[in-house]
């Protein structure tokens, strides 16, 4: 394997003024071999994309009562069974890929635009460094549900304010990790030279620290994206989360628990699509971090 | 019969990469008498620590193994036996000295526990009574206010003091040989003459073996009673100290005495080096592994490899030596 | 030592403080005035007008927060909204399954991940090392209450060896007691034991590349010696560094497990005040567990300096 790396990269070199279109070909049907988990993570969390987008066209009404076909096993007509209003679990699972994704998605944008800053801020400006991260340790010394519920709970449950409540306890750590790489960043020698030459603060940030600190916030931010879908079935699940009518695993999971005993597949079937989405996502992280840094394998603290 | 205390018997070490195997250590014999001191020379990456682990059975088995030879140490052969009488050995009959004294203790337990362990682990006393032999230990290694450094933690020593440390550890239980893998290299030099006088006086008050590895000839000069020169792995040539600076063979040999010679003439010169690189491990060929580098290269040495030969005490592995005394000149 | 536990406790001060702001600001965010709801829907403007003065709401902001600091200073954390209760009284009367649920639960975890990422960083290519770490990447990917109806549905409806929910207190007897939490701990530890497997994974696998390691095995120590007396003493601070940094998500997971297995705690309470709108509780509670949070984690730098002697001076 690694001698086979080793001779495709040497030949790719050697060839590179003809660079054809047949060999750039031939590198990404080698990169599934190269990077499995990777592919495969990436390859999971795009089907489950595709389904969100197309779950309007492919299932029917996710509201749609039967009261007569209620608490239904899975079968063929119903793959993922029925639940206690006869509607199709199937149906709202699909839908309910939509919320978490979007959740997903929004708050790792959010926790990145915000905890990027905070962390650059605080590792290249030493006056703010101690009281920008004491406030950032206090937010982490509040558990992260919580502080999620409270927000919800008391600001009223609307997109914006779930967004923001899942991203607040999740910004300190991208903060410190952003932090941490500019501080080693700082230390380079052709930052130095760039600050000792009178550049430009903000060119210096984004032309030489930014790029350096990309590869550790890319990591975090799939980690971000995973718990945040997770944290998301917890405010829906303990009833803080997206209102009740609209179908999301959270909210599913949570109708389905008087129900565990007779029809558990309207716990499980949402329970295990959650599962997959976050676990693809967190697979990805590792797969990610690995990659950029191979020496940290097999993890050490997010 | 007067057998010798260990001796090494066509050892092979190699490592495994993968499918392939590369032998880094090939065919090194030699012996060491009671209370002799062996030196075995080398530039880095020749294989000598590789040969002293695997004396003392350390080598990682995940990577390395030995691939032929026998080492047969008070009689027994260590590569045949197993892991548990081995690891009964290690400490108590075989110890051994590395080269890094910053990092070989470990920082978070006081110093005189470290010693301590040897002996409970081996002769099963109580760690009180352990503690009493470390005072006397710490004092025969001439460490200062024993009582005192004992309670102390590994950085709160200097560099010098921490490998009396480990030499203490190392002869706590009067071992039979004792390898000192480049004891002194990551000392400053007023140290390790000092270090170095130290291990010579406890070889003669314990009459301990010594397996001393050293890329310094300086201290081959002053330790040695018998030298072992490694080139790429194998034996270039072995003889008593004296005879060796007095008659090198080996133009690999005189290459490293030239290099040493000129340093203490105080020549201005440009020092005489040894040109080029030693060779990779993975690249040798069946010719001598030296011809490369070597100034008396002849047809003969880029086909076939010359065997180790010349009498029981002075041997070498060059094909110089077997064209005759005139070359030498 | 002194000194630095002193300087330890001293950086715990502005955190703890920061928390404190925090909270206070959280109320202020809320929408409407807190006056009318402290008086309940049924009070006249007079009343509001009461609680107003008697709470101090018509002062400045500052003279707010420093007034209020004092009194959660003095332990009085006010009265319930929803059951008139004083805050503190409440809180006592809920502690005990919260303390012993998380007590449990560390001592799962510890017990389980500690073993198992020593194993896996020792054999790196062996089935417990596969295992563990594909456990483990499952574990931060499964929300804790699935795992706890996973659990419910299989041990205690299927093999009905636990008990679906609900709380058996110390006073009916110890054993009923932990018997009654033993499905809430394994839920809420899972993800624990992922965290710490992990860690103890890596910070073994470092520690075996040390030098001092090597010269373990030059004395001719057994391993088991060398595992206990320098492999694990060297691996402990990462280790004990995640176990404090994984208390807050033990602390939050509490909130979740507690409302699963209808537990009367102190995670249970929260979430019930924080739907009721029940704001003394609510910042109490709060406070109480960041507090807990940080005390844990000055226990843990405080444990530092025993494990790791260059620290002390």
């Amino acid at each position: 394997m690694t001698i086979i790396t080793t001779s495709d990269a040497t030949s790719s070199e050697d060839g590179e003024k003809r660079n054809t279109s047949s060999d750039r070909f031939r590198r990404i049907i080698a990169f599934p071999l190269r990077q499995p988990m990777l592919a495969a993570s990436c390859g999971l969390l795009f089907a489950f994309s595709v389904l969100a987008l197309a779950s309007p066209w492919i299932t029917g009404d996710p509201a749609a009562l039967d009261p007569l076909g209620r608490l239904k096993a899975p079968s063929a007509d119903q793959p993922f069974g029925t639940d206690q209003v006869g509607r199709s679990v199937l149906d709202r699972a699909l839908w309910g890929t939509r919320v978490s994704l979007s959740v997903g998605i929004s708050v790792a944008m959010v926790t990145t635009m915000i905890g990027v800053a905070i962390g650059v801020v605080a590792g290249y400006f030493r006056a703010i460094d101690t009281i920008a991260m004491r406030a950032m340790d206090a937010v982490m010394a509040i558990p992260a549900i919580l502080l999620a519920i409270a927000l919800v709970a008391l600001i009223g449950a609307s997109p914006f304010v779930i967004v923001t409540a899942i991203a607040v306890p999740e910004i300190p750590r991208m903060a410190r990790v952003v932090r941490a790489s500019v501080l080693t960043l700082r230390e380079r020698a052709y930052v130095e030279a760039a600050i000792t030459c009178g550049g430009r603060t903000t060119t210096i940030l984004r032309r030489h620290i930014l790029p350096g600190a990309a590869g550790p916030i890319m990591v975090q931010t799939t980690y971000v994206f995973a718990s945040a879908m997770i944290l998301e079935s917890i405010l829906s699940f303990l009833g803080a989360g997206t209102p009740p009518d609209v179908p999301s695993w959270g909210n599913m999971m949570s109708e389905g628990r008087q129900f565990l005993q007779i029809a558990p597949w309207i716990l499980g079937f949402p329970a295990l699509m959650l599962a997959a989405t976050v676990l693809a996502a967190n697979l990805m992280g590792d797969a990610l971090r690995d990659m950029l840094d191979p020496s940290l394998q097999g993890g050490e603290l997010r | 019969m007067n057998l010798p205390l260990l001796s090494v018997e066509n050892l092979s070490v190699s490592l495994d990469a993968g499918a392939a195997s590369v032998p880094l250590v090939r065919n090194v014999s030699f012996s060491i008498d009671r209370g002799e001191t062996l030196c075995l020379v080398g530039e880095s990456g020749c294989g000598k620590s590789l040969t002293a682990l695997a004396i003392i059975g350390l080598l990682n088995r995940e990577v390395m193994q030995v691939s032929s030879g026998r080492i047969l140490f008070e009689g027994r052969d260590l590569i045949s036996l197993g892991a548990g009488e081995m690891r009964r050995l290690r400490g108590d009959r075989i110890a051994i000295v590395f080269q890094e004294p910053m990092t070989s203790l470990n920082p978070v337990q006081r110093i005189g526990r470290q010693i301590a362990e040897v002996i409970v682990e081996h002769r099963g006393v109580s760690e009180a009574d352990a503690l009493k032999q470390v005072l006397r230990l710490l004092d025969l290694v001439r460490i200062p206010d024993a009582a005192r450094r004992a309670q102390e933690f590994p950085h709160q020593l200097s560099g010098g003091m921490r490998q009396r440390v480990m030499i203490a550890m190392a002869l706590a239980l009067q071992p039979a040989l004792l390898i000192a893998d480049e004891p002194t290299t990551a000392l400053d030099v007023t140290i390790q003459a000092q270090v170095l006088t130290l291990i010579d006086d406890l070889r003669r008050e314990f009459d301990t073996s010594v397996l001393l590895i050293t890329h310094d000839l300086g201290v081959v000069a002053e330790m040695a009673d018998r030298v072992v020169v490694l080139y790429a792995g194998s034996v270039a040539e072995q003889a008593d100290v004296d005879d060796l600076f007095d008659r090198p063979v080996h133009p690999y040999t005189r290459g490293l005495l030239g290099a040493i010679r000129q340093l203490n003439s105080g020549s201005r010169d440009r020092l005489a080096e040894i040109p080029g690189n030693v060779p990779n491990p993975v690249s040798l060929d069946a010719g001598c592994a030296f011809r490369k580098r070597c100034a008396s290269a002849m047809p003969i040495c880029h086909s076939e490899r010359p065997p180790l030969q010349g009498d029981g005490l002075h041997r070498s592995a060059c094909w110089l030596a077997k064209v005759g005394e005139e070359v030498m000149a | 030592m002194t000194g630095y536990v002193l300087g330890r406790l001293f950086a715990a001060v502005p955190v703890l403080l920061a928390v404190a702001v925090f909270v206070f600001l959280l109320l202020s965010l809320v929408p409407g005035d807190p006056a009318a709801l402290i008086a309940g829907d049924f009070a006249s403007p007079q009343q509001v007008e009461a609680v107003r003065q008697a709470l101090g709401l018509d002062q400045p902001l500052l003279q707010r927060f420093l007034s209020w600091m004092g009194r959660m200073l003095r332990g009085d954390f006010g009265l319930s909204l929803f059951s008139r209760i004083p805050v503190s009284q409440l809180i006592a009367q809920r502690i005990e399954p919260t303390l012993i649920l998380s007590l449990m639960t560390i001592v799962i975890a510890v017990l389980f991940a500690v073993p198992l990422g020593l194993v896996a960083a020792y054999r790196p290519k062996g089935v417990v090392a596969r295992v563990t770490m594909a456990g483990a990447v499952l574990g931060f990917s499964v929300p804790v209450f699935v795992v706890a109806f996973a659990l419910v549905y299989t041990l205690a409806l299927g093999l009905r060896w636990f008990p679906v929910q609900g709380y058996k207190p110390l006073s009916q007897g110890a054993w009923a007691a932990l018997h009654s939490l033993v499905l809430p701990a394994i839920s809420l530890s899972f993800l624990y034991i992922a965290l710490i497997a992990r860690v103890t994974r890596a910070a073994v696998l470092e520690v075996l590349r040390e030098d001092y390691v090597r010269t373990a095995h030059a004395k001719g120590l057994a391993n088991r010696k060398i595992v206990s007396r320098h492999v694990l003493s060297n691996a402990a601070v990462p280790i004990i560094t995640v176990i404090g940094i994984g208390f807050a998500a033990l602390l939050g997971g509490v909130v979740v497990t507690e409302t699963v297995f209808s537990i009367p705690g102190l995670g249970r309470l929260t979430a019930d005040s924080i739907l009721r709108r029940d704001y003394p509780v609510v910042q109490a509670l709060i406070l109480l567990f960041a507090g807990v949070y940080v005390v844990v984690n000055l226990a843990v730098d405080i444990l530092y300096a025993v494990f790791d002697p260059r620290i002390r001076y």
